[in-house]
């Protein structure tokens, strides 16, 4: 189940960021929603699903973008990891805590992205500053609104079964 | 499965992903990266398709009142056109007579395809975009133009699909000239494109039209890349000009691929073959 929706949300995260390209251009470039999918998988799942997960996640942004196959990869895969290693160690569960934990975590991909590049090709770009702090907030208010979105649907979900029984309950009697 | 077997794994996939890096060379592709690639773009092609479905309904209402006055504009510049190529025609027809007659074999221009834009990537380091091509095969460095001028180069053939490194790459390099001089020099890509490798006392004026030169074996003569748009002292006894492309790489939606091969394959394999082992 986890898996079917992780692969949905990828294929979802992949056809929304093409499209959010084709239409704002390089503008849509401070959301990662690849980068918000592996990382909400990773919050919820333990360190192995999650750094495959980050690692398929990764592999899809390096083929679309123009860098060296296997940036994204290697990035993601440390960061989708992470951030299912500190699930597992601290009490991360409000969206606020979600959201700074994304946000760091986007910090950090980054930064594993500039090292590699530039040790990898001596000289090339290091990554546009405005664009890093514009990711870091979206992929940080995408995490929190993701995990607000889920709790409230997990409860109205929750609420209308337990009415459900209630109800056929009192019909049995 | 315990914390020590999670290490493991990470590492394991962390040394795959450094071992895909180390074996691949800048703008080049994997075989992994042509079938991720091939299996993407149709997503990207139908996202592109959606919003241009989406875009063309929008415009159909806003432009209904306009529609007239605008095939009236199209139909007199078609006119122009069709008295331009008769023109162009007879200019051609002498160019053909006088090169028979000076035993002057001009290279062979080739065919250009045309292929929709499915992806443009602005963000990273390398600046690519993905097009679709069909069932027509494409191969690596082949260029591709608009009929603005040169938009780049092509560095993973993928099928259906290829991937396109772009004239803002900073890592693309290819010969260019002052088409007015015919000076050539070294153009390289950028946000702003530089030109290098051109003397110090050659002579260039600002809006110069900057063309490809030709002679890199991969873009053919004369396609137009950009004007040039500031003049400065480069290293040593040269100068380095800034140019200001013609193409406007954010706005793309098709583009022509050029079949032509600028070193024909013949050459290539006489080259090849001549090469010290």
């Amino acid at each position: 189940m986890k898996l079917a929706r992780f692969l949905v949300g990828c294929a979802l995260a992949t056809a929304l960021q093409l499209l959010g390209l084709h239409l704002f251009g390089s503008a849509f470039a401070v959301f990662d929603l690849l980068l918000v999918v592996a990382l909400y998988n990773a919050i919820d799942n333990t360190p192995v699903p999650s750094l495959f997960g980050g690692s398929f996640a990764g592999l899809i942004q390096d083929a679309l973008t123009g860098g060296l196959f296997g940036l994204h990869g290697f990035a993601l895969t440390l960061a989708a990891w992470l951030v299912a290693v500190l699930r597992q160690r601290l009490t991360i569960q409000k969206p606020f805590q979600v959201g700074l934990l994304f946000s760091l975590t986007a910090v950090l991909q980054l930064a594993v992205i500039a090292v590699l590049q530039y040790a990898m090709l001596p000289g090339s770009e290091a990554p546009d500053l405005w664009t890093a702090c514009w990711r870091m907030l979206s992929t940080g208010a995408l995490g929190a609104l993701m995990l607000f979105t889920a709790n409230r649907i997990r409860q109205r979900y929750g609420a209308w079964i337990k009415q459900r029984r209630q109800r056929l309950r009192l019909e049995v009697r | 499965m315990n914390e020590r077997w999670s290490y493991a794994l990470l590492l394991l996939v962390l040394l795959g992903h450094l071992f895909l890096l180390s074996t691949q060379q800048r703008a080049q592709g994997s075989r992994l990266e042509e079938l991720l690639l091939g299996g993407l773009g149709p997503v990207g092609q139908t996202m592109v398709a959606a919003s241009h479905a989406g875009r063309d309904f929008a415009e159909s209402f806003r432009l209904a009142g306009s529609l007239r006055r605008e095939n009236n504009k199209l139909n007199q510049e078609l006119t122009t056109l069709r008295q331009e190529i008769v023109r162009l025609q007879g200019v051609e027809e002498k160019l053909e007579r006088l090169s028979r007659e000076a035993n002057y074999t001009r290279p062979d221009v080739g065919e250009v395809v045309l292929a929709d834009v499915v992806y443009v990537d602005q963000d990273s380091f390398l600046r690519t975009m993905v097009l679709y091509t069909g069932t027509v095969g494409t191969r690596r460095n082949q260029p591709v133009v608009t009929a603005d001028g040169l938009v780049g180069r092509i560095v993973v053939p993928a099928g259906r699909y290829a991937k396109v490194l772009l004239l803002s790459d900073p890592s693309l390099q290819a010969s260019a000239m002052i088409a007015r001089t015919r000076q050539r020099g070294v153009i390289r890509g950028g946000d702003r494109l530089t030109l290098d490798n051109i003397p110090l006392n050659a002579d260039v004026v600002l809006g110069d039209e900057v063309v490809t030169a030709g002679i890199d074996g991969i873009f053919p003569r004369g396609i137009p890349i950009g004007r040039v748009t500031e003049v400065q002292p480069g290293a040593g006894l040269l100068l380095q000009l800034k140019v200001m492309p013609h193409v406007a790489l954010s706005s793309l939606d098709e583009v022509w691929i050029l079949t032509s091969e600028a070193v024909p394959p013949e050459t290539r394999q006489v080259l090849t073959e001549g090469e010290p082992p």
